[in-house]
C-alpha cells in the first residue's frame, strides 16, 4: 500500500503536536514528518545534512510550512523548493499565525499553493487541518513525480 | 404590376390597330422563311441521293477488291501447299523421317478445300473459272505423280521410282502450275487495280458530297438563325410598343384629374386611376374587386349605385351631378358620367365611370360671385363718397345712385331720391334740363357752367354741370350720369365782399395800420383756413404780401396753417364768437411780431387791424435777456451811482456772497461792504474808475453782513451815456476765498509729500524732465550712494552718471517718459538698490517727467539669505527625523509582526491542550474542572480576537492608502449580507441608501463600515427587529455618512471615550467585544482626512457619523 507523506515544518513542538492531533482526529493516517526548522526541512527534501542518504525520490505529497522559523525562514524554504527542479511542483501550503499582507503576497509571489492562517480556536484549527488533508491528500491530483509515495 | 396590367387589358379596345405593321413584317418573314426552307429541303434530298449512290459504289468496289485479295491469297496458298507436298515427299525419300510424311499429308489435305474455295471466288468470271479448273487438274496430276513415286519407293521398286523422277514430268507440272497461277493472279491484280480506281472515285465523290451537304447545312442554319433572330426582335419590338402604348395610356389616365373607374358587369371595380386615390384619400386596394356599396356608407354609395344601375338598364351613358361628403377630403361636388361598354351581342360588358370634381370650380364660381358683389359695394360706396355732386339715372330717368355731396348741395336725403323717378323728385324742371336729359340718353355728352337751378325747397343754386351717358361698353345707353358743382356759397361770399368794400373803402385805404377783411372756412366746426376778402394798402406795405385778395391764407402764406395754428384758432374764435380780441403774436411763417386787433362784422367773417411790432419786441427781449444774465451769473455784479456811491442794482450772487438780500443792498452806500480802514484807498480807486479811461481793478477785501471778511478781485468800470456823461459804475467782484484755500491746500500737500519723501529711510527719489535733466532729488539715499542732490539738480543723466550706467539709465527714463514703468535691481557702492521708474502725468494725461524711486534693500537681502539658510537647516533636520521615524515604524512593524505570531502561538497551544484535556480526560473530570477548562479556552480565544483587532488597528494606521472611487452602497450591501449570514436567527432590516460613493481606500472603508454595521447588529441584539440604516446627510456643508440603529444606545456623557482603543461602554457579558472597533473606525476616517462622532439616547438607538475629508 502506498502512503503519501505529509511534511510539517514547524518549530513549535506544541503546534506540531496539535497538528498531529488534529490529523489523527480527522483520521488522516498519512505519515507525518516534522522538520523543526527551515534547514531541516530542506535537508529532508534534498537528502542533505541530517538526512544525508535519504531516498530523495520519495517526496511529501503535502508540505505544511510555517513562516516564522529558526535558521532559514519559511519564505526562503519555499523559494528554494520552487527553485529546485526536483521539488518545484511540490504542493506547499503555508500554515501560519501571520495574516500580514506582505507575508501573503510574498507567499503567493513565490508560488505557494495555498495560504492558511492558524486560528487560535483549536476546534477551528482541527477543522482547517481536516479540510486541508481531505483536499490535498484525497481530492487533489498530484504531479507525476510525486505519485511514488512510500512503500510500506 | 402584373395584376394592374391584367386589370388594364380589359378596357383596351382590341390592340389590333397598333399591331398592323408588326403583323405585316411578321407575315413577310414567315413567307420568306417557308420558301427558303422548301428549297433547302430539295437540296438536302438531292444530296442524300447522291450520298447513297456514292456510298453504294464505294462499298461494291471495296467488296471486289476484298475478293481479289482472297483469290490471290488462296492461289498462293494452293501453290505453297503443292510445294509443301513436294518438299515433304522429297524429304521423306531422302531421310525416311516420318516428319516429312506428316508435312506431305497435311499439304495434300489442303489441296481439295483450297481448290474448292478458289472456284467459288472466281465463280462470276468464266475466264478465271477455266484457269482454276486448269490449276486443279495440274495440281491433281502432280500429286498423283508424287504418290506414284512414293508408292514405288515403298514397294522398293527404286528403279521405277527413279524412272518416274527422271521423266521430269514433275518439274513440268510445277512450272505449268506456277504459270497458270501467275496468270490468274495477274488477271486478278489487274481487276483489283480497276476496282481500286473505281473505289477512290467513289470516295472522292462521297467526300465532296459531304462537304457540299455540310456547307448547305451551315447556310441553312445561318439563314434559320438570322430569320429567328429577326423574328424575335420584331416580336420584342412589338411587345415593347404594346407596353409603351399601354403605359402611355395608363399615364394619361393617371394624370387625368378626373376620377376614372372601370366596373365589370357586376359593378365590381376593375381599375381606378390615381385621381381616384387622390380625391378619396384611399389606397387602390380599398377599391379593386369591390362594389361601391362595399366601399362607402349607404348615403354616399346610393347615388353612384343608382347611376350605374340606370346605365346598365338603359345601355346609354348617364350623367349626373352628385354631392358627396367624402371622409378624407370633405364635401365634394362631382359630375359623374357612366358609360356602358357593350360587347358584340349588345350586352353590357363593362362600365366606365368618369367623375369630374367640380368642387373647386363651384368654389371659384362662388368666390367670383362674392367678389363681384363686393366690388359693386365698393363702387357704390365710392359713388356715394365722391366729393362732387353726382347723380346716376337709368334709361327711365329713375334715380339709381347719387353722391352724398349731391344730396348735401340740394338739401335732400338719400331715401327720398334712390329708386324714384327724377321728375318725381324735381317736379318743376325747366325744359332745358329735360332736353339735356334726352340728349344724354341718346348718347351725347354735354355740360354748362354758371347755371342757376331751383332746388325742391325753393332755394336757388348756382351750378356747373355735365351730363354723360353710361352703359355696357358704350353700345347701349344704360342711362345718364349728371355731375354738378354747386358754387352757390362762392357767389354768396363774392356778393358779401362787394358790400363790405363799399362800406369800408374810405377807412380801408387811409389807415396806417394794415387791415384785412377775411372769411373764415370752418370744417367740422374747426377753423381750417380763411379767405382774404379785402386788404388795404398798408397790408401789403407791412407784410410784404401782394395780391392776396380772393386767395386763401394757405395760398398767400404757404405753410402758415402748420407753423401758426394758434393764430388760425384765434381768428376762428373771433369769427365764430364775434367777440373782439387784441393780441401780440409772433407769426412764424412771416418771421414777424404783430399787434392785432380783431373783430367780427358778421358770422364767420373777421377783420384784422394790425401793426408790425417786430423791432420793439426784439428790444424788449434783449433787455430781458440782459437782465436775466445779470441776475443769474455766478460772478457778483453791482451798479453804483457814481456821485453818491450808492448801489443802484446788485445781482443775487453779489448780495449772497456778502450775506444780504439784493433789496437790502440797493440804496446802501458802498461803505457797507468795504472795511472801514480801506475806505480811503477805495475812494482813490473809484476816482480812477470814474476817470476818462473808465477802468480800475484790484485784489480787495470785502465785508460780509456779519462782519467777516473775504478776499475778492474787483473790477470797476465807468458807464457813460451817448453824450459821454458818467451815469453809472459797474462793479464786478470775484470771490477769491476758494482760490486762496486751494492754493493753501496745494502748498500743504506739496509739503506733505516732500516731507514723506525726505524722511523715508533708505529711499531716494529722482525726477527728470523730458530732457532727462534732474529737476528734483529727495531722500536720504542719494547722498549715501554718491548722488548728492546738489550735484544732480539741473544736470542731465548723461552728465552725472558714468557712460555705461548713463546709457542704461537713459533707456529706462525714455521708456518711462513713453508711459511705461520699469523695476530694476542694482548695486551702488556695495548697497543693493531696488528702483522703480514711473511716469508723472500732467492734467491732460501727458507725461511731463519721469520718476525713479530707489530703495535700499540690503536688509531684505540679508533676511532672504537667512531664510535660505534656515530652510536648508530645516530640511536636514527633517531628513534626520524622517530616518528616525522610519526606523521607529520598522520597529513597530516588527513588534506587531511578532505580536501576531509569538503571542498567538501559545494561545493556540493553551486552547488546543485544554480541549485535548477535555476530550481525552473529560470522563475523569468533574463539571467544575470542565467549566474551568472551558473558561481557559474562551479567554484564550478572546485574547486571540484582541490580538487580531489590535493587528487590524495597527494595519489601518500604517497600511498604504490606495485612493479610488468606492461604491459605499455596494460595500454596505455586501457587509449587510455577511452579517445576516452570521446571524441567521435574527431579523435584521438594513436600509441602505443607493448611489453613495466616496473617494478613498476601499479596504480601509470596508473595515470601517464592517465595524460600524457590526456594532449596529451587535447593539440591536435585544430588539426583535433590528433596523439599521446607512445613508448620507449634509452637516455644516460637509458630506456626512451615518449608520443608525434602533439598538440599546449609550449615554452621551461617555461619548468622548467612544473612539478610544479598548474603551467599552457596555460589559463584555452584555455585549462581547474588544473595544477596538470604533478606534479602528476613527483611524480609518482620520486617515481619509475626515472625522467621526456619535449621537445617542440610551434605549433609543445610536447614530454614528463620519466624513471623509474635504476633497470629497
Amino acid at each position: 500500500m502506498k502512503t503519501r507523506i505529509i511534511l510539517l515544518v514547524e518549530d513549535n513542538p506544541s503546534d506540531a503536536d496539535l497538528t498531529r492531533r488534529a490529523l489523527d482526529k480527522a483520521r488522516i493516517q498519512n505519515r507525518l514528518v516534522v522538520a523543526e526548522d527551515g534547514e531541516e526541512a530542506l535537508d529532508y527534501l534534498f537528502g542533505t545534512g541530517a538526512h544525508a542518504g535519504r531516498d530523495v525520490s520519495i517526496l511529501p505529497a503535502l508540505t505544511l510550512l510555517d513562516l516564522n522559523l529558526p535558521k532559514i525562514s519559511g519564505l526562503e524554504v519555499l523559494r528554494r523548493i520552487r527553485a529546485d527542479v526536483r521539488t518545484r511542483r511540490l504542493p506547499v501550503v503555508i500554515l501560519t499565525s501571520s495574516r500580514e499582507d506582505h507575508d501573503i503576497a510574498a507567499g503567493y509571489d513565490l508560488g505557494v499553493n495555498s495560504y492558511i492562517r492558524k486560528p487560535v480556536d483549536f476546534a477551528q484549527f482541527a477543522l482547517a487541518i481536516e479540510h486541508l488533508g481531505l483536499y490535498w491528500l484525497v481530492l487533489n491530483e498530484l504531479p507525476p513525480e510525486l505519485e511514488n509515495g512510500v512503500h510500506e | 404590376m402584373a395584376r394592374d396590367l391584367a386589370v388594364w387589358r380589359g378596357p383596351t379596345p382590341s390592340g389590333g390597330q397598333p399591331r398592323t405593321k408588326a403583323d405585316r413584317v411578321l407575315r413577310s418573314i414567315l413567307i420568306r422563311r417557308d420558301t427558303i426552307l422548301a428549297a433547302l429541303l430539295l437540296l438536302v434530298c438531292g444530296i442524300a441521293v447522291q450520298l447513297f449512290r456514292s456510298f453504294e459504289g464505294a462499298r461494291s468496289a471495296a467488296q471486289s477488291v476484298e475478293r481479289t485479295y482472297h483469290i490471290l491469297n488462296t492461289a498462293d496458298s494452293l501453290l505453297f501447299a503443292i510445294k509443301d507436298a513436294q518438299d515433304g515427299q522429297r524429304g521423306y525419300l531422302l531421310t525416311r523421317d516420318e516428319v516429312f510424311m506428316q508435312r506431305y499429308h497435311s499439304a495434300i489435305a489442303k489441296e481439295q478445300p483450297l481448290c474448292g474455295r478458289l472456284a467459288q471466288l472466281v465463280a462470276g468470271n468464266p475466264v478465271q473459272a477455266a484457269r482454276v479448273q486448269e490449276i486443279e487438274r495440274i495440281a491433281r496430276r502432280r500429286l498423283e505423280l508424287l504418290a506414284q513415286i512414293l508408292q514405288a519407293d515403298r514397294n522398293s521398286d527404286h528403279a521405277a521410282a527413279l524412272a518416274l523422277l527422271r521423266t521430269g514430268e514433275g518439274q513440268r507440272l510445277m512450272d505449268a502450275l506456277g504459270d497458270v497461277v501467275h496468270r490468274l493472279e495477274s488477271e486478278e491484280e489487274h481487276s483489283q487495280a480497276q476496282f481500286g480506281a473505281v473505289a477512290r472515285d467513289r470516295q472522292a465523290s462521297l467526300k465532296w458530297t459531304f462537304l457540299a451537304g455540310f456547307v448547305f447545312l451551315l447556310v441553312l442554319l445561318a439563314v434559320a438563325g438570322v430569320s429567328t433572330d429577326r423574328f424575335i426582335r420584331v416580336l420584342q419590338r412589338a411587345e415593347r410598343r404594346l407596353r409603351e402604348s399601354e403605359e402611355r395610356l395608363r399615364r394619361v389616365l393617371d394624370n387625368v384629374p378626373d376620377v376614372i373607374v372601370l366596373y365589370d358587369r357586376q359593378r365590381r371595380i376593375q381599375y381606378i386611376n390615381s385621381a381616384t386615390t387622390a380625391i378619396t384619400g384611399m389606397a387602390p386596394a380599398d377599391f379593386l374587386g369591390r362594389r361601391e356599396e362595399d366601399i362607402w356608407p349607404p348615403e354616399i354609395s346610393a347615388q353612384v349605385v343608382e347611376l350605374l344601375e340606370t346605365a346598365i338598364q338603359t345601355k346609354t351613358p348617364q350623367d349626373r351631378e352628385v354631392d358627396l361628403l367624402l371622409p378624407a377630403t370633405g364635401q365634394r361636388h362631382l359630375l359623374s358620367r357612366v358609360v356602358p361598354l357593350l360587347d358584340e351581342a349588345g350586352a353590357v360588358r363593362e362600365l366606365v365611370g368618369i367623375t369630374h370634381d367640380l368642387t373647386e370650380w363651384k368654389q371659384a364660381q362662388e368666390t367670383l360671385r362674392r367678389r363681384a358683389e363686393h366690388e359693386l359695394n365698393i363702387l357704390q360706396s365710392m359713388v356715394a363718397a365722391t366729393p362732387v355732386g353726382l347723380l346716376m339715372l337709368d334709361r327711365n330717368l329713375r334715380q339709381v345712385q347719387c353722391s352724398q355731396r349731391w344730396l348735401d348741395d340740394l338739401g335732400l336725403t338719400r331715401d327720398k331720391v334712390i329708386g324714384r323717378l327724377h321728375y318725381e323728385t324735381f317736379p318743376v324742371l325747366p325744359e332745358i334740363w329735360k332736353d339735356a336729359h334726352r340728349r344724354g340718353l341718346s348718347g351725347e355728352s354735354l355740360g354748362a357752367r354758371d347755371q342757376s337751378f331751383t332746388a325742391p325747397d325753393g332755394t336757388v343754386h348756382w351750378v356747373n354741370w355735365q351730363i354723360r351717358p353710361w352703359g355696357d361698353q358704350g353700345e347701349t345707353t344704360g342711362g345718364i350720369i349728371i355731375f354738378s358743382e354747386d358754387f352757390t356759397a362762392h357767389r354768396r361770399i363774392e356778393s358779401a365782399a362787394r358790400e363790405s368794400e363799399l362800406r369800408y373803402r374810405g377807412l380801408f385805404e387811409h389807415m396806417h395800420e394794415g387791415l384785412a377783411y377775411c372769411e373764415m372756412i370752418f370744417e367740422d366746426g374747426q377753423p381750417r383756413d380763411f379767405i382774404y376778402l379785402a386788404v388795404n394798402a398798408s397790408f401789403g406795405l407791412l407784410t410784404g404780401l401782394q395780391d392776396v385778395v380772393g386767395k386763401r391764407v394757405s395760398q398767400a402764406i404757404p405753410g402758415i396753417l402748420e407753423s401758426d395754428p394758434e393764430l388760425i384758432r384765434t381768428y376762428g374764435r373771433v369769427a365764430s364768437t364775434r367777440i373782439p380780441e387784441a393780441i401780440e403774436v409772433w407769426v412764424e411763417a412771416l418771421q414777424m411780431w404783430f399787434s392785432i386787433s380783431l373783430y367780427s362784422p358778421e358770422q364767420s367773417r373777421f377783420i384784422a387791424i394790425f401793426d408790425v411790432i417786430t423791432e420793439r419786441k426784439r428790444a424788449e427781449l434783449a433787455a430781458r435777456e440782459w437782465r436775466r444774465a445779470f441776475e443769474q451769473t455766478e460772478i457778483g455784479i453791482a451798479l453804483v451811482e457814481p456821485v453818491s456811491d450808492t448801489f443802484t442794482a446788485v445781482n443775487a450772487t453779489f448780495a449772497r456772497e456778502r450775506g444780504y438780500l439784493p433789496e437790502e443792498l440797493i440804496g446802501q452806500s458802498i461803505a457797507v461792504v468795504n472795511p472801514p480802514e480801506r475806505l480811503e484807498l477805495m475812494k482813490q480807486i473809484v476816482v480812477q474808475a470814474n476817470a476818462e479811461s473808465g477802468h480800475a481793478a484790484a485784489e480787495w477785501t470785502h465785508l460780509r453782513k456779519d462782519g467777516s471778511r473775504f478776499p475778492v478781485y474787483l473790477d470797476l468800470t465807468g458807464v457813460r451815456d451817448e453824450e459821454g456823461r458818467l451815469i453809472s459804475r459797474v462793479v464786478i467782484a470775484q470771490d477769491l476765498t476758494e482760490r486762496k484755500r486751494a492754493e493753501q491746500e496745494r502748498h500743504r500737500s506739496d509739503e506733505l509729500y516732500r516731507a514723506i519723501v525726505r524722511n523715508l529711510p533708505g529711499t531716494g527719489v529722482f525726477v527728470v524732465d523730458r530732457d532727462l535733466r534732474y529737476v528734483a532729488v529727495e531722500g536720504d539715499l542719494p547722498a549715501r550712494i554718491g548722488f548728492a542732490r546738489e550735484n544732480l539738480v539741473g544736470r542731465t543723466v548723461r552728465e552725472v552718471l558714468e557712460p555705461s550706467l548713463a546709457a542704461a539709465s537713459e533707456q529706462r527714463f525714455h521708456l518711462t517718459l513713453d508711459g511705461g514703468t520699469v523695476n530694476v535691481e542694482g548695486e551702488f557702492q556695495q548697497c543693493p538698490i531696488w528702483t522703480r521708474y514711473a511716469p508723472l502725468h500732467d492734467a491732460s494725461g501727458g507725461v511731463f517727467a519721469a520718476l525713479a524711486l530707489s530703495t535700499d534693500i540690503s536688509a531684505q537681502k540679508r533676511a532672504e539669505r537667512e531664510i535660505l539658510r534656515l530652510n536648508e537647516d530645516l530640511e536636514l533636520r527633517v531628513r534626520n527625523r524622517t530616518v528616525q521615524l522610519e526606523a521607529a515604524v520598522k520597529e513597530l512593524e516588527a513588534f506587531s509582526y511578532s505580536v501576531s505570531h509569538d503571542l498567538r502561538s501559545p494561545l493556540r497551544g493553551i486552547d488546543g491542550w485544554s480541549l485535548a484535556m477535555l476530550e481525552d480526560f473529560g470522563a475523569s473530570l468533574n463539571d467544575t474542572a470542565k467549566g474551568y477548562l472551558s473558561r481557559v479556552r474562551s479567554e484564550t480565544q478572546r485574547m486571540g480576537l484582541l490580538i487580531d483587532d489590535m493587528l487590524l488597528l495597527s494595519r489601518v494606521t500604517r497600511s498604504e492608502m490606495k485612493r479610488g472611487t468606492v461604491d459605499l452602497s455596494a460595500l454596505a450591501h455586501g457587509i449587510a449580507g455577511r452579517l445576516q449570514e452570521e446571524q441567521p436567527g435574527r431579523r435584521l432590516e438594513f436600509q441602505i441608501q443607493d448611489g453613495l460613493s466616496a473617494l478613498g481606500d476601499a479596504r480601509l472603508l470596508e473595515v470601517a463600515l464592517t465595524n460600524l454595521l457590526g456594532n449596529a447588529v451587535k447593539f440591536t441584539g435585544p430588539r426583535a427587529v433590528a433596523r439599521i440604516e446607512f445613508g448620507q446627510a449634509e452637516t455644516h456643508g460637509e458630506r456626512t455618512f451615518f449608520v443608525r440603529d434602533n439598538g440599546v444606545g449609550f449615554n452621551m456623557d461617555y461619548a468622548s471615550n467612544l473612539f478610544g482603543a479598548f474603551q467599552r461602554l457596555h460589559s463584555a457579558s452584555e455585549f462581547p467585544g474588544t473595544g477596538i472597533g470604533l478606534a479602528t473606525v476613527q483611524r480609518v476616517v482620520r486617515r481619509h482626512g475626515g472625522r467621526a462622532w456619535a449621537e445617542s439616547v440610551v434605549g433609543e438607538g445610536a447614530r454614528f457619523y463620519f466624513t471623509l475629508g474635504a476633497d470629497q
